[in-house]
C-alpha cells in the first residue's frame, strides 16, 4: 500500500537532509511503527506520504498514487492524524467533524459516533479552542477516521493521552487493522509500538537504521536476562545473569546446582532498550 | 461539489461571526450612519451673493433688498455692471424689468447650484414679490430661469450623503483586506489549512466560498448603512452588485498578497500600504479634475465612480458597467494567481 524508494528530502533544498535515502514498503493490513528520536525525520516522512511536502528526490507510491502527482482522489482513501492538534478553535468539536466530513466524496462516519469513540461526547458542542491538549489531540484522531480510510497515518496519536485513552487508541487501531486498514504509526511510546506494530522502523538523522518485527529486533539487539532468587544461609538473595555472556551462563548453572532456588524469571529485552542501542540516544533525552 | 461549497461558506460565515467580524461591521455601519446623519452638514458650499438689477420705474425690489440690508446683496447700476458681477463663480443674478412694477424676473445661475438651493431661492423670491404686487394690486410678474453653464458640474447630492459611496467603498470593499487576511493568517497559525489539504477538497471551492462569505459581509454593511442614510434612493441592484463584486475582488487580491507575509504584523503593515494606495482615487471623487492616469488604472477607481453613479444617477449608467467590467477583468487576471498563492498557503507555506 505504501512504497518508498531512495527518498531524500531537504527543507532548504540543500545537502541538509531531513530524510536521507529512505526505502521501505508497508503491506495492506499492516501496522508499521515509525520510531526515532526528536528531529529524526518522522513527521517529515509522514508529510511527504500525505502530500503535504513534495517528493524532491526518489519515488513514493501511496495506494497506487504516485506522490509526485497524487490527484485529489487519494485523499478520499487516506486518513491523517497530526502531531500538533489543528482544529478550528471557533467551531465546536462536532462542527469541526461535520465540516471535514462534508469535504469527502465517499461515505463518511457519523461525527457523533466518532466523538463517543474517543470520549468527547460530552464536549461535542463546546468550542474546540476550549479543549485541553489531550482532548484536542483526540479530536484530531477522530477526524482522521471520518472517511473510513484504507491507509491511516498517525503521528503520535497517544501523545498527551492518559493511560486509559492510550489503551483505547491501541484497541481502535487494532480493530481497524482487522478491517484491512494499513497503518503508518509514528510514536514515542515504545509500549504502544511493541503492543500493536507488526513491524517497526527505527529512524535516526533521516535514515532508517533498522526495520523488522519487534520480536526480531529484540532478539537482535536486546539482551535476555535471568533473575534468580535463592536462599543463602537463610537469607533471600537476588542475582541477575545476562544470557549473552558465557561467564554469566556458567555462573547461573552453578548457582542452580548449589543453592535452593526460589524463583527464576527471564527478563526479555524491551523495545526501549533496542531504541537506545539502535539510535545511540536515550528516549526523551 | 455543491455540498462542499455550502459547507465551506457556512464555515466561513461561522468564523466571521464568532471572530466578531460581523459585530464589527454592524457597529461600523451604525457609527457611519450616525456621523452621516448628525455630524456632517448637508451643505458645505459658501452662501452665494445675490446680484440685483432693478430696472423698473418704481425700483420696488431694490428698495426692498436695501431695506433688508443684506451684506450678501450687490445692487448693480447697469446691465454691464450686472453682467460683470455675475462673472464671479459664486453669484446668483436677479434681473427685474418692468415699466413701473416688476413684470419680468430673470434669475441667473452659475450651474453648480443644487436643485434644492434653486428652489429655495426662487420660493423666497416669489414670496417677496407676491407681497409687493399684492400690496400694489398689480399682476404677478413672469419668472424666468437662466443657467450660465448648465451641466458644468453635475447635480450635487447633499454633502453628507455624497460621502456614503466613499464609506461603502472604504468599509464594505477595502475592509475585506483586513478581514480576509486575518482569517487566512489565523488558519496558517492554527494549522487548520493542513487539515484541509489532506481532504479531497481543493483550492477552487475554498476560494469561491471565502469570496462568497466576504461578499455577504460587505452586503450586510451596505444594506444597513443605506437604510439608515440614503434610504431607498439610488439604484439598489447596481449598488449591491458593485459592492459584492468589489468585495470578491478584494478578497481574491488579499489571498494573493497575504501568501507573501509570514505573520500578522507583516501582513498588517502590508495592508496599511495597500489600503492607502487603493484609497487614493477617493481624492478624485471630491476633485474630479484630479484623476491622473495611474490613478485610473487602480481597480478602486472605477468602483468609486461606479458607486457614485449607482447612488446618485447622473444619467451615465456606463460608469457602473465600466466598473463591473473592470472588476471582472481584474478577477480574471487575479484568480490564477490567487489559486497558486492559496495552494501554497494551504500546504502550510512550506516548500
Ligand atoms: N518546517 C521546517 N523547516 C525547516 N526544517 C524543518 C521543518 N520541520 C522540520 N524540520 C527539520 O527537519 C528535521 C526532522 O524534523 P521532523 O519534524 O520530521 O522530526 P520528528 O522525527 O518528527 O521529531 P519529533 O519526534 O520531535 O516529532 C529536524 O531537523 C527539523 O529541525
Ligand atoms: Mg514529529
Amino acid at each position: 500500500m505504501i512504497k518508498v524508494r531512495d527518498l531524500y528530502f531537504s527543507y532548504g533544498r540543500d545537502k541538509n537532509y531531513a530524510v536521507s535515502g529512505v526505502s521501505f514498503e508497508v503491506e495492506k493490513g499492516e501496522i508499521l511503527g515509525f520510531l526515532g528520536p526528536n528531529g529524526a525525520g518522522k513527521s517529515t516522512m509522514q508529510k511527504i506520504l500525505t502530500g503535504l511536502l513534495p517528493v524532491q528526490q526518489g519515488e513514493v507510491t501511496v495506494a497506487g498514487h504516485d506522490m509526485r502527482r497524487p490527484g485529489r482522489d487519494l485523499f478520499n482513501k487516506i486518513g491523517v492524524s497530526f502531531e500538533i492538534a489543528n482544529n478550528y478553535h471557533k467551531l465546536s468539536g462536532l462542527e469541526n467533524l461535520a465540516f471535514f466530513a462534508s469535504m469527502y466524496e465517499v461515505p463518511t462516519a457519523d461525527p457523533m459516533a466518532l466523538l463517543r469513540m474517543v470520549g468527547l461526547e460530552d464536549a461535542a458542542t463546546r468550542r474546540a479552542g476550549a479543549y485541553s491538549k489531550g482532548m484536542s489531540q483526540r479530536l484530531v484522531f477522530a477526524r482522521s477516521m471520518l472517511n473510513r480510510p484504507t491507509i491511516w497515518f498517525l503521528d503520535e496519536p497517544t501523545s498527551g493521552q492518559d493511560p486509559a485513552m492510550t489503551q483505547r487508541v491501541k484497541e481502535i487501531v487494532l480493530e481497524e487493522r482487522e478491517r484491512g486498514v494499513t497503518v503508518f504509526l509514528t510514536t514515542h511510546n515504545m509500549q504502544v509500538a511493541e503492543d500493536i506494530c507488526d513491524r517497526v522502523a527505527f529512524i535516526n538523522e533521516g535514515k532508517i537504521v533498522d526495520l523488522d518485527t519487534p520480536r526480531n529486533l529484540k532478539l537482535r539487539y536486546g539482551e535476555q536476562f535471568v533473575i534468580v532468587e535463592y536462599r543463602d544461609a537463610g537469607q533471600l538473595k537476588k542475582q541477575i545473569f545476562s544470557m549473552g555472556a558465557d561467564k554469566d551462563r556458567a555462573a547461573l548453572a552453578a548457582l542452580v546446582g548449589e543453592r535452593p532456588v526460589e524463583t527464576i524469571h527471564s527478563q526479555e529485552a524491551t523495545l526501549e532498550e533496542v531504541f537506545i542501542k539502535v539510535t545511540g540516544r536515550a528516549l526523551r533525552g | 461539489m455543491f455540498r462542499r461549497l455550502l459547507s465551506l461558506t457556512q464555515r466561513d460565515l461561522r468564523l466571521i461571526t464568532r471572530n466578531y467580524y460581523l459585530a464589527i461591521v454592524v457597529i461600523l455601519a451604525l457609527l457611519y450612519a450616525l456621523v452621516t446623519r448628525f455630524l456632517i452638514p448637508a451643505d458645505l458650499s459658501p452662501q452665494p451673493a445675490v446680484v440685483l438689477l432693478d430696472s423698473t420705474g418704481a425700483q420696488a425690489m431694490r428698495q426692498l433688498y436695501e431695506r433688508a440690508g443684506g451684506g450678501n446683496v450687490i445692487v448693480a447700476g447697469s446691465a454691464d455692471e450686472y453682467d460683470r458681477h455675475l462673472e464671479a463663480a459664486n453669484r446668483i443674478g436677479i434681473k427685474v424689468t418692468g415699466s413701473v412694477m416688476p413684470e419680468r424676473i430673470e434669475v441667473t445661475y452659475q450651474g453648480w447650484e443644487t436643485e434644492k438651493t434653486r428652489r429655495l431661492l426662487e420660493a423666497s423670491l416669489q414670496g417677496q414679490v407676491a407681497a409687493l404686487t399684492g400690496a400694489m394690486g398689480t399682476a404677478f410678474p413672469v419668472f424666468q430661469r437662466t443657467v450660465l453653464r448648465p451641466g458644468q458640474v453635475a447635480e450635487q447630492p447633499p454633502f453628507n450623503l455624497a460621502l456614503v459611496p466613499i464609506f461603502i467603498f472604504s468599509e464594505a470593499v477595502l475592509m475585506g483586506i483586513f478581514l480576509a487576511g486575518a482569517l487566512l493568517i489565523a488558519e496558517k497559525e492554527d494549522r487548520t489549512n493542513r487539515a484541509y489539504q489532506v481532504t479531497p477538497a481543493g483550492t477552487a471551492e475554498y476560494l469561491v466560498a471565502r469570496s462568497l462569505a466576504m461578499g455577504v459581509l460587505a452586503l450586510v454593511f451596505t444594506v444597513l448603512l443605506n437604510l439608515l442614510t440614503t434610504g431607498l434612493a439610488g439604484n439598489w441592484a447596481m449598488i449591491l452588485l458593485l459592492v459584492f463584486a468589489g468585495a470578491v475582488v478584494t478578497t481574491i487580491f488579499t489571498l494573493i498578497y497575504a501568501a507573501v507575509f509570514m505573520n500578522l504584523s507583516q501582513f498588517l503593515a502590508g495592508s496599511i500600504l495597500a489600503i492607502f494606495v487603493l484609497s487614493l482615487p477617493a481624492g478624485s471623487y471630491f476633485m474630479p479634475a484630479f484623476s491622473p492616469v495611474w490613478m485610473r488604472v487602480l481597480p478602486s477607481y472605477p468602483i468609486i465612480f461606479g458607486l457614485r453613479e449607482a447612488y446618485f444617477p447622473s444619467g451615465n449608467p456606463g460608469l457602473v458597467t465600466t466598473a463591473l467590467g473592470q472588476l471582472g477583468i481584474t478577477a480574471l487576471v487575479l484568480v490564477p494567481l490567487a489559486m497558486w498563492a492559496l495552494g501554497k498557503q494551504l500546504r502550510g507555506g512550506e516548500a
